[in-house]
């Protein structure tokens, strides 16, 4: 068996190096092949979760915990199950007027609300608000204008902010209007987050996850949007299937054009393999080779491709982080390699049943 | 003196192509019987069924009906694994266009049957043949540095190498010129001799015949004459 792995060694080396051209090219096979895969997939799979995203309206959170929360309590909801994202915001009712509102000030970078102006922009200081297209309309508000707003305590003084945008009123975008937390402060003096915003990705069971919920939170109340998460429940499983089967669809192309790869390279061989089957060579010894060549087609194409996905991702106007790109790419090799493995099987199973004058026409 | 057995006993053996949308019987019923330290010699025209005979005899291609035994076995019951080791202990093959492999060296090529079939002193015993068919100097070189008379030498000795007991030649002079052909004939006869095997061999050289011990003459995959030497 030594001597048969030995003359299989020199079989191996002597197949990837005797046309350097064909190596090359089967090794930019698997970074295209894989590349296409994992770009494709990450694209799909963000375009799925926008899709969900589009489906939660004005309010882009399924759960809100309302009350203070210490931060072991928001490390402990981060890491439970289902969880995708968790915002905090600081809310307060206020008078506008007779009629009673809500106000909201959070973090405005890498918010998961839709912030889209139809004029102007965020406040940016305690005396500015952002305001939503229905209630500059209500009001005949513009970008300018002086908007007053009283705490709904007994005694409070009204406050005068200035109107530094107005949010569009686009579906999607959020309709409370906006405060700075310096702002929010001035008709509500207690000056910290007040309110935990819970998105999940959609695969967990809502009730269920508001009682695991409770448990941890203890007196704060937990409400839940339950019929716009049945709706998102909805469209997780619609864009699954379709990203599924897609995804399944690139696979099955790119395993099929590694099968092309394989079957040529065997052919390129099959003279070889017509000599060594003609004196007595086994067929499972013969595989060895064959596998061994493709285990060093992944081994090189898929470091390479790990290297290269962040620029092609670049250049084609994806705007994954490298590091997630990575990491889908690390999972996704492990099919990859079990596909491009299984392709060189079939393909080695196929070839060496060709009768042996076959293989070896050309000579006999 | 050595003694004589038959080695190889085939029996009704019939073979069909498809060509296109026609059918071609290459093999038409026939038998065949190779006995020890014997040199068989298969001729006949182009198309004749010798090429399929030599095939089918050496167990690279199954006939559609009829046998061929080797060690009270039909070769064609045995498992594929079981009939590749009968190949690498028992049969060797030399072929018109040597089929050395082009990556490895003389001594390697050589090497080949002794590592399939695991004997021991596999180096020792290959670089024993190349002497035998004068090549010692030679065996470090590869197939593409060798001139044809010296790969088909080369092939003469991996055949042998594994002291079968029959080997398959087909037009093993066909690619030499007519002193390099004789050269290895010579050569190819006296180690079969030596061996005591049993070698049927495929030829369209007529002059080659004063060699042979038996010839048979095929048309249309039948044995229409057996000429045997007295």
């Amino acid at each position: 068996m030594a001597s048969i792995l030995a003359l299989s060694g020199k079989f191996l080396i002597w197949n990837l190096t005797r046309n350097w051209g064909r190596t090359v090219i089967m090794v930019v096979t698997v970074c295209c092949a894989l590349s296409s895969y994992v770009l494709l997939g990450t694209a799909l799979q963000e375009m799925a979760e926008a899709v969900v995203q589009s489906g939660r309206q004005g309010w882009p959170f399924d759960v809100t915990v309302e009350g203070y929360l210490s931060d072991t309590e928001i490390s402990q909801i981060q890491t439970m199950d289902g969880v995708s994202r968790v915002e905090l915001a600081h809310s307060a009712m206020v008078f506008v007027g007779p009629a009673s509102q809500e106000v909201i000030s959070m973090e405005t970078t890498g918010t998961a609300f839709i912030l889209e102006f139809s004029e102007g922009r965020l406040p940016q200081n305690a005396l500015e608000v952002a305001i939503p297209e229905a209630l500059a309309d209500a009001l005949g508000l513009d970008i300018g204008d002086r908007i007053r707003m009283t705490a709904r305590i007994e005694g409070s003084d009204p406050q005068e902010y200035e109107v530094s945008g107005i949010l569009s009123g686009k579906a999607g975008v959020l309709t409370l209007p906006v405060l700075t937390s310096e702002g929010i402060a001035r008709v509500d003096s207690s000056g910290q987050p007040n309110r935990t915003l819970i998105q999940l990705d959609g695969t967990v069971d809502l009730d269920r996850f508001g009682r695991s919920l409770s448990r941890i939170v203890g007196d704060a109340q937990v409400r839940l949007a339950t019929d716009a998460y049945a709706s998102v429940e909805e469209m997780r499983s619609m864009s699954d299937s379709l990203v599924i089967a897609l995804r399944l669809l690139i696979l099955l192309i790119t395993a099929a054009s590694l099968v092309v790869l394989f079957y040529m390279s065997q052919r390129g061989g099959a003279y070889e393999t017509g000599v060594l089957r003609a004196v007595g060579v086994r067929r499972e010894w013969l595989l060895l080779p064959a596998i061994g060549a493709a285990l060093v087609i992944f081994a090189i194409g898929l470091p390479l491709t790990a290297l290269l996905l962040p620029v092609l991702a670049s250049g084609l106007g994806l705007h994954t982080d490298p590091v997630v790109l990575r990491s889908v790419m690390t999972r996704d090799m492990v099919i990859y390699v079990v596909v491009g493995l299984l392709s060189t099987l079939v393909v080695n199973v196929h070839f060496l049943h060709i009768p042996v004058p076959r293989l070896l026409k050309d000579s006999w | 003196m050595h003694e004589r057995k038959t080695v190889l006993l085939a029996k009704d053996l019939h073979k069909r192509f498809m060509m296109g949308n026609s059918e071609v019987r290459a093999l038409a019923g026939v038998d065949i019987s190779l006995t020890s330290g014997e040199l068989v010699m298969l001729l006949g025209p182009s198309g004749s069924g010798k090429t399929t005979l030599l095939h089918v005899l050496s167990g690279l291609e199954a006939p559609d009906t009829g046998s061929v035994i080797v060690e009270g076995k039909d070769i064609y019951s045995l498992s594929d694994s079981q009939l590749s080791r009968l190949r690498s202990e028992k049969f060797g093959f030399v072929f018109q266009s040597f089929n050395l492999l082009a990556p490895l060296t003389a001594l390697e090529n050589v090497e080949i049957p002794l590592r399939v079939a695991g004997k021991p002193q596999a180096k020792k015993r290959a670089l024993d043949m190349l002497a035998r068919v004068g090549l010692a100097e030679r065996a470090h070189h590869k197939p593409g540095q060798m001139s044809g008379g010296e790969q088909q030498r080369v092939s003469i000795a991996r055949a042998l190498v594994a002291e079968p007991s029959i080997v398959f030649a087909d037009e093993p002079t066909g690619n030499l010129d007519s002193d390099t052909g004789a050269e290895i004939m010579g050569l190819l006869s006296a180690l079969v001799a030596d061996n005591n095997a049993a070698c049927i061999m495929v030829t369209h050289n007529t002059e080659l015949v004063e060699l042979a011990d038996r010839v048979l003459h095929l048309r249309n995959g039948r044995i229409v004459e057996t000429i045997s030497k007295a």
